[in-house]
């Protein structure tokens, strides 16, 4: 199980629910990397996560984690894997010395030294029950125990929502402690950017169930970049090099995906934050899904057939 | 594999220590009114004809309490599993859901056995006090009343997994075995009304018990046999779609 490039690999996963498809999402994660996991409340990051452990069965594609099947081999992976959910799971009459017993019982690699190490560190009371933890000392117990062991792969489910930004910073800097032991991966599902900009390696961006983005998190901020200019020099941008266009009642910022190319000589191109990037690629996806719905041919809608010369730019225009 | 286990004991041993603790209170309580017979204001030979079935009563009442106590928190630790979101970190610890009921049914045998070795201990420190001529058909009787405790679990099992609260799964417990248990006595009595007349009000009920037992030992063993594997069947095969289905809603 050591010899394996990508500690996740998923093609073409698809889980269908009533109102809801995730579909055709495909992504690796390398072996000793941190994925941050993005998209909106409902895009599907914790449907993917799910597939992952199993816990949702998907409908088709291939999950693939160490190299072994996610299905075949799901004792032997989640032998090495930690899961983070946003919820903690445990329950509320357990003290942190008995979740220690229990589970040195379940994970044969359970150091126990270790778990009271992190104990002592996030300060958590270990005979304390945990109902009465604060909610913050309820995710540091659950981090605490995902961490001790040796767990190969870490899958985490909004761990630092809800928590006050020191707490947060205290849990990013474990994070990248864990990540220093070259087999360990991290997935990290988040709503805050600021953390996976600190700390991922790449991301991945879920919108309505379908991928959006993946990419080393570097050569996403290094292509993508802000253009303040007029509506009509806007319009003027080459379609392929334009994510999506904010246009406010002068003015227009475009979000273009190689803002080091040199037509943009003439212009200054902020630095976009990863927030801003994921932003702009939504409305992008949104306008794209309308234009095709109100440019079908079976259309009766007045705004049917709007394409112009500029067409796809001009499709890609959202009010401010 | 014993964390599972360990996760469970730990969630629902309050009723079991209760229980426990009532144990030791009547029997502290079926001391005190046994003394009373030999020494205190009973010894008339009156009372004193009440001894038998005072000796067998005090030997089932704590395993009747048992029962009730261990099927709750069996019951209970499965439905707690829920409300706290545990199955969340159960599906995705290195178990498979069938092993997740196995662990369960072996924890209903080993709850069931190990209180009925305790049974069979507070009831043999109180025959050596006070001999074991009753208390010899109050153990028949307590073994029989664990066995159907050990019935109760398995059957509970897939209830438990398929319901929210506690009195919905008792309700439909109840639905399944005391009525069809009623039904069954019933229909024996009325079938057996001329040896019922038989009894006279003078007889020994000790004696009467251990001379049915006796008399039906090959019929009443290979019965509890076959309900035993029956119930062990219902709990595997109707637990684990439950489970399934668990952890499909663990994903939803």
């Amino acid at each position: 199980m050591t010899d394996y490039e990508n500690a996740i690999e998923i093609e073409n996963l698809t889980k269908r629910y009533d109102g809801f498809t995730l579909q055709d999402v495909s992504f690796q994660v390398p072996k000793g990397s941190i994925m941050g996991f993005v998209g909106q409340n409902g895009a599907g990051k914790s449907t993917t996560m799910k597939a992952l452990l199993n816990i949702v069965k998907k409908d088709s594609g291939n999950i693939r984690i160490f190299g072994l099947d996610h299905i075949r081999d799901e004792v032997e992976i989640k032998k090495h894997i930690a899961v983070v959910f946003d919820e903690v799971p445990f329950h509320d009459v357990l003290n942190a010395k008995q979740l220690s017993r229990i589970l040195k019982s379940i994970y044969s690699e359970w150091d126990e030294h270790i778990f009271f190490q992190y104990l002592d560190r996030f300060s958590l009371p270990v005979k304390k029950p945990s109902g009465q933890f604060s909610k913050g000392m309820k995710m540091k117990l659950q981090i605490a125990a995902a961490l001790s062991h040796n767990a190969k792969l870490l899958i985490m489910d909004e761990p630092t929502s809800g928590l006050d930004p020191v707490v947060r910073s205290e849990m990013l800097d474990v994070f990248m402690e864990y990540i220093q032991e070259e087999d360990h991966t991290i997935l990290l599902s988040s709503h805050i950017t600021s953390d996976l900009e600190r700390i991922a390696d790449s991301i991945t961006f879920i919108h309505d169930g379908k991928l959006l983005l993946t990419e080393y998190k570097d050569d996403m901020l290094y292509r993508h970049g802000i253009i303040k200019c007029t509506q009509d020099e806007a319009a003027a941008f080459p379609d392929e090099e334009v994510v999506s266009i904010r246009i406010t009642d002068f003015t227009a910022s475009v979000m273009v995906n190689n803002r080091n190319n040199p037509i943009y000589a003439g212009y200054t191109v902020d630095p976009a934050p990863l927030d801003e990037i994921l932003l702009y690629y939504v409305h992008a996806k949104n306008l794209r899904e309308n234009s095709i719905h109100e440019n079908s041919p079976r259309s009766d809608s007045p705004h049917a057939g709007t394409r112009t010369e500029n067409g796809a730019a001009q499709e890609k225009r959202w009010q401010a | 594999m014993t964390g599972y286990i360990k996760k469970d004991w730990y969630v629902s041993r309050r009723p079991l220590l209760i229980s426990i603790v009532l144990i030791a209170l009547m029997a502290a309580l079926s001391y005190y009114i046994r003394f009373a017979f030999d020494y205190g204001n009973l010894t008339s030979p009156e009372a004193r004809a009440n001894i038998p079935m005072c000796d067998i009563l005090f030997c089932m009442l704590p395993s009747i309490l048992f029962l009730f106590c261990s099927v709750l928190a069996t019951i209970d630790s499965v439905l707690q599993d829920k409300k706290s979101h545990w199955n969340f970190f159960l599906f995705s610890t290195p178990i498979s859901n069938r092993m997740i009921v196995l662990l369960k049914i072996g924890e209903c045998y080993g709850l069931v056995l190990a209180g009925t070795v305790l049974m069979l201990a507070v009831n043999g420190v109180y025959g050596a006090v006070f001999g074991f001529r009753n208390v010899r058909t109050g153990c028949l009787v307590l073994i029989f009343i664990c066995f159907s405790t050990l019935l109760l679990h398995l059957i509970s099992l897939p209830f438990a997994y398929r319901s929210d609260s506690q009195n919905a799964v008792v309700g439909k417990l109840l639905l399944v075995t005391a009525l069809p248990s009623y039904a069954l006595l019933m229909g024996w009595a009325l079938t057996h009304a001329e040896d019922l007349k038989k009894i006279s009000p003078s007889d020994d009920i000790s004696t009467l018990m251990l001379q049915f037992f006796r008399e039906h030992a090959a019929l009443l063993l290979t019965a509890a046999v076959i309900l035993l594997a029956a119930a062990t069947a219902i709990a595997y095969f109707g637990s684990l779609p439950a489970v399934q289905k668990r952890q499909e809603l663990c994903g939803n």
